[in-house]
């Protein structure tokens, strides 16, 4: 897929001198750095070099799709797929969004310089995308649905005091490498749930919070392959707030890895982690977490929790929650745990008639349901429920040993 | 006028907002005198004030211990000084025991004064006794700063504290907010036991039920950061008949 | 006796409170003859060092082989550290006190001097200074390069116990420290193992023989003397099955302009039913006020419960060093093994604290449990960097990790690093981590009691470390205790 061809001859020419002459600027810096390896410290627990090259990590057997029949239903719509894409026509028709492909979006492309190897990939490659401009309350979620594609951009901008909520379908069967650039005006609040169900996915997404801003991401992976979501915010305005919840449920072979970076520039800023995660048969799941708070940003409370779950003697979670803090007056908290289903619970089930394996199907639902309450959207949870429940189905409990722990 | 505490035309400010507009007080040695008021008079400020809390700026008037002044001197110079406040929320301070705090807190003051520092026998004494007479069991001294205490475990700290640390004047800010009356008993038989000619007592209270057991000499009523009245201890029964409305309109005219 | 431990001594408090970065209390130099290798680092400089030591052959071969694995290694950079770039090639591998030539037949023969430098440090050689005290504590003291010499030895002898430098270890005990010597910490590990190895001068070798609980703690005080010498010690304790022993590790350091290097390898093992609790209160001179001087501490220590139910702790009050870089780590390789990691790391001023621990879950049923207390004053950083790492066959492991940082101040930083990982189904891994700052109202509180700030100050951070200082030894929980105040100078506004 990225193969040693002539650089120039892998950009469209055809396109604006200034975007053909970054795009061949960054493909020549990617092809430098390559893939990512584990040698760098951000990529440390997920050699990307060496697991897109890993033919082992087929799609497991029952993986389904979502299937556009269980989708969330909104009128606004973009939908990614191999052939075209299709954006909803009251999308186009309503005065609260704008949109125009990024492709054309020169000043955007002007700003950017990517260093890290995907994000130039991205940059130079990207075929689809659009810059999206939201000005007032949208009364329905925006859904951006990719069937296809292999390089994407967005750029979405929500203008100040605007309440959105966006779910993005990751629902591709083959490899996608998606960046998203999100800018919040002051007061402005985003609810982004992101649901990756098949595929391999690296996915970077940049936010950028003014004073007061709200932004609420959610991000629940169950691909049996690749996935890798990072996250970075920048609380930059005072008084904004960054909430991060994840469900990452992976089995088979598959490599699932969330990365965040919340920096606290501005004082009186707060932000909230939650991630669960169940692994199970031979799957890897990762959690770095990094929160940096700013000399000048006082008043600043931050914390994160991750939970693992593994459910097989070959499962693997690693996880590293860092705190980079210069400035004094905050409360920063983080806690990290990794083991396996609460034994004492699973025997208070049993003891009260239900039968081991539903013991344990009812006990890796909890496990997620706190995290799940995050999604206020009552219907957006339903149906997030409703995938996870059939995720779930997947995992073969009776491999679990429900038996008490001997000594 | 001299006593042992000397408070005149006051005035201060916390945050940019003036809060003491002129406070007299006179407090004579071995006096219990009572402040009473409504929120927002500016009691807690009168104490953070006197005892030199940062954020709490004196603009106007003096304060002084014998007269000494005291508005010039840092929190710990004043408690070389004699000046004790019991705090109406004690603080907690994790992996600090109850005894080795009051070990610090004594000879350090000790040695503000030019005085000898008691060696750990002579303090494990003095401590026990005193701890005996709160009722106070040894474990509680083993226990780190206030936590995990009840309100009423943390008010009866603070009234250990003062009789180890024998101040001249202490300022009792609200007390009794958040203690049933069996705590309230023991704390008011502490304070009536250190009662005595070279110490005086500023009672800060809302309600009137601490003073039926620590009975105050005299009363006075705070309001918009001043005293406004003054009586014998019927003022405080006076007060809780009819509340503190005539006060405010009194300021107010 | 609790209330003695964890009262602070005020007497102390004050008499030391004196010292700065400019009174740094052992910051004088010994003027005393030396006996020094050319300065710069090649094979020659090696051989010089082994002959000097009249070492065998195969340990010549052993530190050559190290040097010529230092030669293709780069420094690493991914620590949270910035130095300057230490020129290898500048600096003098070996110093030893002239006297000390055709070693000391007695102490009488040991040069005065010397002597004196260790009575201002308040180190007991002589035996019945320490027999007035109240322990009993056996202490070898290295004085640049060279141990000069071990009191008790007699009477651990008649328990088994062999208690010495390394060097006579070489020469009495061969047999053991062939068997032992780069088991835990191969030469090759990383940059300062390999250099370590090849020019590793003096250390202390302990060895407990079976069922044995050493009747003492053996102690041992390092010194850095001469400007431009590096220090690399090397140090090996075997506790053999079921045997028992605490051993203590001190040091201090003169004022010098010039950073120096202290890269020192310690290794434990600790065989079936064994226990192995390591403390150090490290007191390097940590660079004045503006960064200046100071010691640059690169350590790799590393303990091994090879076999099942060992046990090894390590507890550490860190204040010194301009810049530290040590992760002492236990490999969980037996059943039922257990490893703790205690540790205080104060930075103040400029200095530069890079450090954790490792835990490596390889057994059933192992356990480990780190407590790390980092404190940030000044214009300091300070990074904890932990790794619990749990392998497949690991069943049941438990690890609890709990790390808090203080921040004095606002121009400081605290971060924290930490690496899980399991692998094992069964193991239950626990982390937690706190940054946080002194209240003012837990200041003014203690000030209205009539605590200056900085007494106040050093109140609260002695109990934001009570959880760690309560595993020293309780002599050294005291002086730790001081540390903890001294080491907070100036740095409450």
């Amino acid at each position: 897929m990225h193969s040693g061809q002539n650089i120039s001859s892998r950009v469209d020419l055809a396109l604006s001198p200034l975007l053909v002459e970054k795009r061949i600027a960054a493909l020549a810096h990617a092809e430098k750095l390559g893939l990512p390896t584990k040698r760098l410290e951000a990529w440390h627990y997920t050699d990307l070099r060496q697991l897109l090259k890993d033919t082992d990590i087929k799609a497991h057997q029952n993986e389904a799709h979502i299937g556009s029949e269980i989708a969330i239903s909104s009128p606004y719509y973009i939908e990614l797929k191999a052939e075209e894409i299709i954006v909803s026509p009251e999308l186009m028709a309503s005065d609260a969004i704008t949109i125009s492909p990024l492709l054309e979006n020169e000043t955007y492309l002007a700003s950017i310089d990517e260093i890290d190897a995907m994000a130039a990939y991205n940059l130079a490659l990207f075929d689809g995308g659009y810059a999206i401009e939201i000005h007032s309350t949208l009364a329905q979620p925006l859904v951006l649905r990719y069937s296809a594609g292999q390089h994407v951009r967005q750029k979405l901008n929500i203008a100040s005091g605007v309440f959105v909520e966006l779910v993005e379908i990751l629902d591709t069967e083959q490899y996608i490498n998606l960046v998203m650039d999100t800018e919040l005006e002051s007061g402005a609040k985003l609810q982004h749930t992101v649901v990756q169900a098949t595929g391999s996915v690296v996915s970077l997404n940049r936010i950028l919070l003014g004073d007061h801003a709200q932004f609420n991401k959610n991000i629940i992976c169950a691909t049996s392959r690749v996935a890798r979501h990072d996250v970075q915010v920048s609380l930059c305005g005072v008084g904004a707030h960054a909430k991060l919840n994840g469900i990452i449920v992976a089995q088979a072979k598959a490599h699932i890895d969330l990365t965040s970076t919340i920096r606290h520039q501005s004082g009186d800023t707060s932000s909230a982690t939650l991630i669960r995660s169940i692994i199970a048969d031979d799957a890897r799941a990762v959690f770095q977490g990094k929160i940096c708070v700013d000399r000048d940003a006082q008043k600043v409370e931050a914390e994160q929790n991750s939970n693992a779950l593994l459910l097989s003697d070959r499962a693997a979670m690693n996880a590293k929650p860092e705190l980079e803090i210069y400035a004094d007056d905050v409360a920063c908290a983080h806690g990290s745990t990794i083991g396996e289903i609460d034994r004492a619970a699973l025997f208070f089930l049993r003891s009260r008639g239900i039968g081991a394996e539903e013991a344990i199907t009812l006990l890796l639902q909890g496990f997620v349901s706190e995290v799940l309450e995050g999604l206020e959207n009552e219907s957006l949870q339903s149906f997030v429920q409703h995938f996870l429940t059939e995720r779930l189905s997947h995992i073969d409990v009776s491999q679990i040993n429900s038996e008490d722990k001997q000594s | 006028m001299t006593g042992l505490l000397n408070i005149n035309n006051l005035h201060a400010s916390v945050g940019g907002s003036q809060i003491l507009k002129g406070l007299t007080l006179n407090v004579g040695a071995g006096e219990v005198h009572a402040i009473m008021g409504p929120n927002g008079s500016g009691k807690s400020t009168l104490s953070y004030v006197l005892s030199g809390r940062e954020g709490y700026k004196a603009t106007q008037g003096s304060a002084a211990i014998d007269g000494q002044d005291l508005l010039s001197l840092s929190p710990e110079e004043r408690a070389y000084l004699g000046l004790f406040l019991a705090f109406q929320y004690p603080l907690e301070i994790p992996g600090v025991t109850n005894m080795t705090f009051l070990k610090t807190a004594l000879n350090a003051v000790r040695r503000g004064r030019g005085e000898d520092e008691l060696d750990a026998a002579q303090f494990l004494r003095l401590v026990r006794e005193k701890a005996a007479s709160l009722g106070m069991r040894d474990e509680m001294l083993k226990r780190p700063l206030n936590v995990g205490f009840s309100g009423g475990e943390k008010k009866r700290n603070e009234v250990l504290q003062m009789a180890v640390l024998e101040p001249r004047v202490a300022i009792l800010d609200e007390t009794d907010s958040g203690l049933d009356i069996d705590a309230l008993k023991t704390v008011s038989e502490g304070v009536n036991a250190m009662r005595g000619a070279g110490r005086s007592f500023v009672v800060i209270t809302h309600y009137q039920r601490l003073l039926d057991y620590i009975k105050p000499d005299v009363v006075h009523v705070m309001a918009q950061g001043r005293i406004v009245d003054s009586g014998g201890p019927e003022l405080a029964l006076k007060l809780e008949k009819s509340g503190y409305a005539d006060y405010v309109e009194r300021v107010d005219a | 006796m609790s209330e003695a431990k964890a009262s602070i001594d005020h007497e102390t408090v004050e008499r030391v409170s004196d010292v700065s970065g400019q009174n740094y209390k052992y910051g004088f130099v010994s003027d005393i003859d030396a006996d020094k290798a050319p300065i710069g680092l090649n094979e020659d400089i090696v051989r010089f060092i082994s002959a000097k030591k009249n070492e065998p052959a195969w340990l010549l071969e052993w530190r050559l082989d190290a040097y010529e694995r230092w030669l293709t290694m780069d420094e690493p950079d991914w620590a949270h550290v910035n130095y300057p770039k230490i020129n290898y090639q500048d600096l003098c591998y070996y110093s030893a006190p002239k006297s000390m030539e055709d070693g000391p037949k007695s102490l009488d023969e040991v040069d005065p001097e010397l002597l004196r430098t260790y009575e201002k440090l308040g180190i007991p050689l002589i035996e019945q200074e320490v027999l007035a005290g109240v322990r009993k504590v056996a202490v070898d003291a290295v004085f640049d390069s060279v141990s000069v010499g071990t009191t008790f030895r007699e009477e651990l002898a008649k328990d088994g116990v062999i208690f010495c430098s390394f060097s006579e270890a070489v020469t009495e005990h061969p047999e053991i420290v062939k068997k032992y010597l780069g088991s835990v910490v191969p030469k090759s590990d990383n940059y300062f193992t390999a250099l370590n190895s090849a020019v590793f001068s003096d250390g202390s070798f302990v060895y407990i023989p079976p069922g044995v609980r050493c009747p003492m703690e053996l102690s041992t005080y390092f010194r850095i003397n001469e400007a431009n010498t590096g220090q690399f010690e090397r140090t090996l304790v075997i506790a053999d099955k079921g045997s028992y022993v605490s051993y203590l590790e001190g040091c201090t350091a003169p004022m010098r302009d010039e950073n120096q290097l202290h890269a020192a390898v310690v290794e434990l093992v600790a065989l079936e039913d064994a226990e192995i609790k390591y403390s150090t209160v490290q007191n390097w001179y940590p660079g004045d006020a503006d960064g200046v001087g100071g010691i640059y501490n690169f350590v790799t220590k590393r303990g091994d419960c090879r076999e099942d139910r060992a046990h090894i702790s390590w507890t550490q009050v860190e204040t010194g060093s301009a810049v530290t870089w040590k992760y002492p780590s236990c490999i969980l390789r037996g059943d039922d093994t257990v490893g703790e990691f205690y540790s205080i790391a104060i930075s103040n001023n400029l200095q530069q604290v890079d450090s954790g621990t490792k835990m490596i879950h390889l057994g059933k049923n192992t356990s480990s449990r780190i407590i790390s207390k980092g404190i940030s004053a000044g214009r300091s950083s300070n990074v904890y960097r932990g790794q619990v790492s749990v392998h497949p066959k690991a069943k049941n492991a438990r690890n609890f990790t709990q790390c808090d940082s203080l921040l004095i101040g606002d121009t400081c930083a605290a971060h924290t690093v930490p690496y899980i990982e399991s692998r094992a189904p069964s193991a239950t891994l626990e982390h937690e981590a706190t940054t946080s700052k002194i209240s003012d109202d837990q200041l003014f509180y203690c000030r209205q009691r009539g605590l200056d700030p900085e007494e106040a100050v050093a109140l609260i951070v002695n109990g934001f470390c009570r959880d760690v200082l309560q595993h020293l030894p309780m002599e050294f929980a005291v002086e730790a205790q001081k540390l903890v105040g001294i080491s907070l100078e100036g740095s409450v506004g």
